[in-house]
């Protein structure tokens, strides 16, 4: 009998490679943005270290575009039926059944492995944050790609500057929250465990 | 004669007459070379505009490092008289650049003042990132002028001592950039009260031209979420106990 996956090999893979890159990039981020206030890498070796890391990360990115394409894996991202309900009810957990030691309101399956909320956050984070900071990353690195008109309109590239920055720290909160729920919220099959060793930790069967 | 008219006219020195600079005694034609007046027996100690005084871009010039290195070296070699506008130095500060490279750029000029070949510039500058942008939106007196400098920045540093630090620019109290852009930043701090949009024209700068408001906003946000999982993750700890036995009961039922 083969053992079921609750992440499989490819989604490890990019999973801890985009978390590596996606962390570098936080860094030396801020150290671009606060050169003056406690950055903590040098202002020149993070200009080359954040145009490099970038770029890794688009490129990851396109990895995992066509990943969930080929497996079918984008479906997880999709907002099932009775959305709104099912979100009151995991936004009840984290706020009340989790003290109280209720049982999770999901239960991840390699089929279904995000709950209402974990749903919405990915989606985000692969439709909106994800693309548009290559987007405004790549426009920062080369700005004559935009046409003269629209950044005359912009009066500048002030504002895809300042988009990087809003989906900057829009990616740092994720992170703080990801890390924290992944950490102390997962199950052995769910949570890091199951991310880092992924075979190791085969999900339960279905119950009929 | 290589003086262009219409440039002269309109210089500052466009009303002067040639002789009131060159020698009045001229009888050959073709002249020869002339001696020329310098430019300080016009502009006397306390008369330069904007607030600086000759006395003090000379006490500056004599401690760069062009005339330091060579004797023969004058204000015509940067600032030509037939065409000098102060108005345009203002306005079109990047035009500066051409100035240096008018010599630093040419084999035949440089070594007509240095006798020997120009540094090559493009070598030189390898280790800034985004170079070429660099030379399109900054001066090369940004870097290669000393902090001490305020007439204008006249007092040019030898390359050793050129402005390496990053965040002399790119930081939210851009010293480098301040000094150097005092006059417009005066100029539009009467206007409009704020003075990114001058340093940059229509360029972001990394670091200093930052949206301050957005960053404090952003800093309280994402520190909140940081406070909340602080506050979420204690008030687990604090009802740890109570859902053991909770858990505890459950399992003393099911037995």
């Amino acid at each position: 009998m083969s053992r079921r996956l609750m992440f499989p090999r490819w989604l490890r893979a990019w999973h801890w490679i985009n978390a590596a890159v996606f962390l570098e990039l936080v860094v030396t981020g801020f150290s671009l943005h606060f050169a003056d206030a406690g950055a903590s890498v040098s202002f020149r070796k993070s200009v080359i270290m954040h145009n490099a890391l970038g770029v890794a990360l688009i490129d990851a990115y396109l990895y995992y575009l066509v990943r969930i394409v080929v497996t079918g894996h984008w479906r997880q991202l999709m907002p099932c039926r009775g959305l709104l309900a099912d979100i009151a009810k995991q936004t009840r957990f984290y706020l009340l059944g989790i003290f109280r030691g209720d049982h999770h309101p999901f239960v991840a399956t390699p089929e279904r492995r995000f709950n209402p909320i974990q749903q919405l956050a990915y989606a985000a984070l692969v439709v909106l944050l994800l693309p548009g900071q290559a987007l405004t990353g790549v426009l920062l690195l080369y700005p004559s790609l935009l046409p003269q008109a629209v950044v005359e309109t912009m009066g500048g590239i002030r504002p895809i500057a300042e988009a990087h920055s809003v989906i900057a720290y829009a990616s740092t909160a994720f992170l703080l929250v990801h890390l924290y729920l992944a950490l102390t919220v997962g199950e052995p099959h769910t949570g890091v465990g199951a991310m880092l060793l992924g075979d190791r930790m085969p999900a339960p069967e279905p119950q009929d | 004669m290589d003086v262009d008219s219409a440039a002269l006219e309109a210089s500052e020195h466009g009303a002067m007459v040639c002789v009131d600079c060159h020698a009045k005694s001229l009888t050959q034609y073709p002249h020869p070379k002339v001696r020329r007046a310098s430019c300080l027996d016009c502009h006397v100690a306390n008369e330069g505009g904007d607030g600086v005084a000759f006395a003090d871009i000379a006490k500056e010039f004599r401690s760069s490092v062009h005339a330091l290195k060579n004797d023969a070296f004058r204000c015509v070699h940067c600032h030509d008289p037939h065409a000098f506008q102060l108005e345009t130095t203002r306005t079109h500060f990047l035009d500066d650049n051409r100035v240096c490279l008018r010599c630093h750029a040419s084999e035949r000029v440089f070594r007509e003042l240095a006798h020997k070949s120009p540094p090559d510039i493009a070598k030189a500058h390898v280790w800034l990132p985004n170079r070429d942008l660099h030379w399109k939106l900054v001066r090369c007196l940004d870097c290669h002028t000393s902090d001490d400098a305020r007439a204008g920045s006249h007092l040019i540093l030898p390359k050793s001592r050129g402005v390496k630090r990053c965040a002399a620019c790119h930081s939210a109290k851009p010293v480098q950039l301040l000094r150097l852009y005092a006059r417009m930043r005066l100029a539009e701090v009467r206007q409009r009260g704020f003075i990114a949009a001058t340093i940059v024209n229509d360029a972001y700068v990394v670091g200093a031209t930052r949206n301050a408001t957005m960053d404090r906003l952003a800093i309280l946000i994402v520190g909140a979420t940081a406070a909340g999982i602080a506050g979420h993750g204690g008030l687990r700890l604090l009802t740890a106990r109570s859902r053991r036995r909770r858990h505890d009961g459950e399992k003393d039922g099911h037995r």
